[in-house]
């Protein structure tokens, strides 16, 4: 699944520290989701898009094999 | 989805290595001095393997690094278990191949099976979570 979070984070000014504290997860988690390592929860996906008050679909796009 | 709160803190790790090596030292004190003609040790070894399978579930459920404990720390957990089970069938049917054929006859207990379960675990918990701190420093 490909994500746009690390382009908000640099639009909202924020470190992935700052991002996963707001979300309530660890720095490894945000890392692991912006490397397409981790595919978040959609609890977690909706909390990620708040932050950056966007739809869901717009943080987050499925990819051909998903 | 935060698990931190049902995880065991690092600082409390000493209980579960206390668990796993504490029915070793107490069977090595019985052997050296000879306490063990007295008692059944088979059930003595059962005994002391259930309090060592104690230690080793209350270290899977340690929170191992300060990020652990996260919803990514819980699916890692999944994995490691699932794999613990995984390790454990495969063993129970090599083993059963073997003794089919002849070529080897094992005696195992459940205790082999579940400390088998829980080592694989432990394992497969540990190298995920080495990973994730390696692919972080490697990012950063």
């Amino acid at each position: 699944m490909k994500n746009t979070i690390k382009i908000e984070r640099a639009r909202h000014d924020l470190t992935q520290g700052d991002l996963a504290e707001k979300v309530g997860v660890s720095r490894q988690t945000i890392n692991s989701i912006e490397t397409k390592k981790y595919v978040p929860s959609a609890v977690l996906a909706l909390k990620i898009a708040r932050v950056f008050q966007l739809p869901v679909e717009d943080l987050f796009e499925l990819e051909e094999d998903d | 989805m935060k698990s931190k709160s049902t995880l065991i803190p690092k600082r409390k790790m000493w209980i579960s290595f206390t668990f796993i090596f504490l029915p070793v030292l107490i069977l090595v004190f019985l052997k050296l001095f000879n306490f063990n003609e007295y008692l059944d040790s088979d059930k003595l070894l059962k005994l002391m393997g259930s309090i060592s399978l104690i230690g080793m579930f209350l270290l899977l459920m340690t929170q191992w690094t300060k990020d652990d404990g996260d919803e990514m720390h819980l699916k890692f957990r999944l994995i490691a278990s699932l794999q613990g089970i995984i390790s454990a069938i495969g063993f129970l049917f090599t083993m059963a191949v073997f003794e089919m054929f002849g070529i080897e006859n094992i005696d195992y207990s459940g205790h082999v099976v579940l400390f088998m379960i829980m080592l694989w675990s432990l394992y497969s918990l540990g190298s995920h979570i080495y990973k994730a701190k390696k692919e972080l420093k490697e990012d950063s």
